[in-house]
């Protein structure tokens, strides 16, 4: 049997005066994370507000924990928890006024839970927002988004700005809230550590189109750099798969997607001695990424 | 309006805005008392000026505060990702403002008419001309209130504003020169005449259909933020 899908957005589009949703294709099953990974301006913040029905999309479909969006967002928000970079708290109130409003709105709403990411949190329920550093803000939306225990976790670039120790405790948070396998969370971020670190599935985006979206272990395998001595100035293989080449002298070296056996093969045939082949990070394959689809390719 | 969230979104509003709207009533307070207990017209001027003042800075108050400054702010995107939809949160915001504004404005020309004609400081052919300047006071903060809610721009809203104030001079400037409401002003006896009925009348209805336009076209609306 299937498992459902937490998000399903089939052909989404939007149009800003300069900037353009192409065609968004994204979907993942529920119990997994989907990180969205792409540079400021990509398109992240926009597909994840259709998403949470806040913005309209021109065409296609948006299905969230199997409602359809925008008109059944009501439904869908009771088991959504969102952050965004830039959602705010009421400055005048304290941790204590909000935790009370999301309870008087969600009977999910877990006390002990909220209680446990308080200490964990380092908060007080009397602090007032406005006294709140940033990651202190951060930390308190994710406990207000966290204890009313939602089925999906849609956070915008939660990590940003924040120091490493405060980033470490927020991945942490997102990972423990994890353990029910029913749970999934989608989040966007520049920092490819982050989405390397906990997600099941990575999503590419640049300028509104997605240019790749894999599971993340495929995403690693498929992805290699090959070092290769070319001595006797041989033409390098016409491969589809060859996302940069850099030469210098004799060395080549060539960034490959959807790497096989028989890739280094043609190399060899080609007159090439490959020297050795190494796994890129995440980040490495973004760049890579992000070069071939502004068109820097081979 | 049956729905609980836009109950608890106004109830949010009111707790929020608690100080500034005590802060406000005690100065409209002050004013009845100032009205009322000194006597003179000068006192009685002065008093209306307090109460006056209360009530239009309240009213700027929610508005800036309920909506301008959440949406500058991004605290509407906070509530925006609660099961709410915009027209929920629009239905809530006018809600909270009309109920605080219309609240104050109650008192407000309770107290005038009272203060007023209990202490004999104007002849009672003024009532009339007097409830048409209280009642204009409505669909001009609806106005005001549908365009900041509709465009979520403090830009919009100040130049609303200023050329509310001005085009509200000139239309009780036209209103006192009309034969059948100005005739009467200084007579011992309030003249109830087609006029002014069709004048009160005209000035409720707007303020109240404003508001209904505007979450008509804010429902209409793709992009809440």
């Amino acid at each position: 049997m299937n498992t459902p899908l937490a998000v399903q957005c089939d052909g989404i589009t939007k149009q800003y005066p300069h900037f353009q949703l192409q065609n968004v294709d994204l979907s993942f099953e529920q119990g997994t994370v989907m990180g969205l990974v792409g540079p400021n301006g990509a398109g992240k913040s926009t597909i994840l507000r259709i998403i949470m029905g806040l913005v309209g999309s021109e065409s296609g479909s948006v299905k969230v924990l199997g409602y359809s969006m925008p008109d059944e967002q009501i439904a869908a928000k009771h088991n959504i928890g969102f952050i965004a970079e830039d959602m705010r708290l009421y400055e005048s109130e304290t941790i204590a006024f909000h935790m009370d409003f999301i309870k008087s709105i969600f009977d999910s709403w877990d006390d002990e839970y909220a209680a446990t990411l308080l200490r964990r949190f380092d908060l007080t329920k009397e602090q007032k927002v406005k006294g709140l550093s940033h990651g202190q803000r951060v930390k308190a939306t994710l406990l207000l988004a966290l204890a009313r225990r939602p089925h999906l976790l849609v956070f915008d670039e939660p990590t940003t700005g924040l120091d490493p120790a405060a980033r470490k405790e927020v991945l942490d948070e997102m990972m423990n809230a994890l353990e029910d396998e029913t749970r999934s969370i989608l989040f966007s971020s520049h920092n490819t550590l982050d989405v390397e670190q906990i997600s099941d599935y990575i999503t590419f985006i640049y300028d509104g189109r997605i240019i790749e979206s894999r599971d993340k272990e495929e995403f690693l395998d498929g992805w290699r750099r090959l070092r290769l001595i070319n001595m006797e100035n041989n033409r390098l293989p016409d491969l589809s798969n060859i996302r940069e080449i850099q030469t210098s002298g004799k060395l080549c070296t060539v960034i490959v997607n959807n790497y096989s056996d028989t890739i280094r093969e043609r190399f060899k045939s080609a007159g090439l001695s490959v020297d050795t082949i190494e796994r890129l990070t995440l980040e490495e394959i973004f760049l890579s990424n992000v070069k071939y689809a502004k068109g820097g390719s081979a | 309006m049956t729905n609980p969230i836009v109950y608890k979104l106004i109830s949010n509003d009111l707790k929020i805005n608690r100080t500034p709207i005590l802060m406000w009533s005690l100065a409209a307070v002050v004013g009845i008392a100032v009205a009322y207990f000194i006597p003179g017209l000068v006192a009685a001027n002065i008093g209306f000026c307090v109460l006056a003042s209360a009530i239009i800075g309240v009213g700027i108050h929610m508005i800036a505060h309920t909506v301008l400054f959440e949406n500058v702010k991004g605290t509407h995107i906070f509530i925006m990702s609660l099961p709410v939809n915009f027209k929920q949160y629009t239905v809530a915001k006018l809600s909270v403002n009309t109920l605080v504004f219309w609240g104050m404005w109650v008192l407000f020309s309770a107290a005038c008419i009272y203060v007023t004609f209990s202490r004999s400081i104007l002849p009672m052919g003024s009532l009339p001309m007097m409830l048409m300047v209280l009642l204009a006071m409505l669909p001009v903060y609806s106005l005001m209130l549908s365009i900041c809610v509709f465009t979520q721009s403090i830009g919009y809203t100040v130049i609303t504003a200023v050329t509310l104030s001005s085009a509200t001079s000139v239309y009780l400037w036209k209103i006192v020169y009309l034969d059948s409401v100005g005739a009467y002003v200084w007579g011992n006896q309030a003249v109830w005449n087609s006029t002014v009925f069709s004048i009160m009348i005209a000035q409720v209805l707007i303020a109240m259909i404003i508001p209904v336009i505007t979450v008509i076209v804010q429902f209409r609306k793709k992009d809440v933020i």
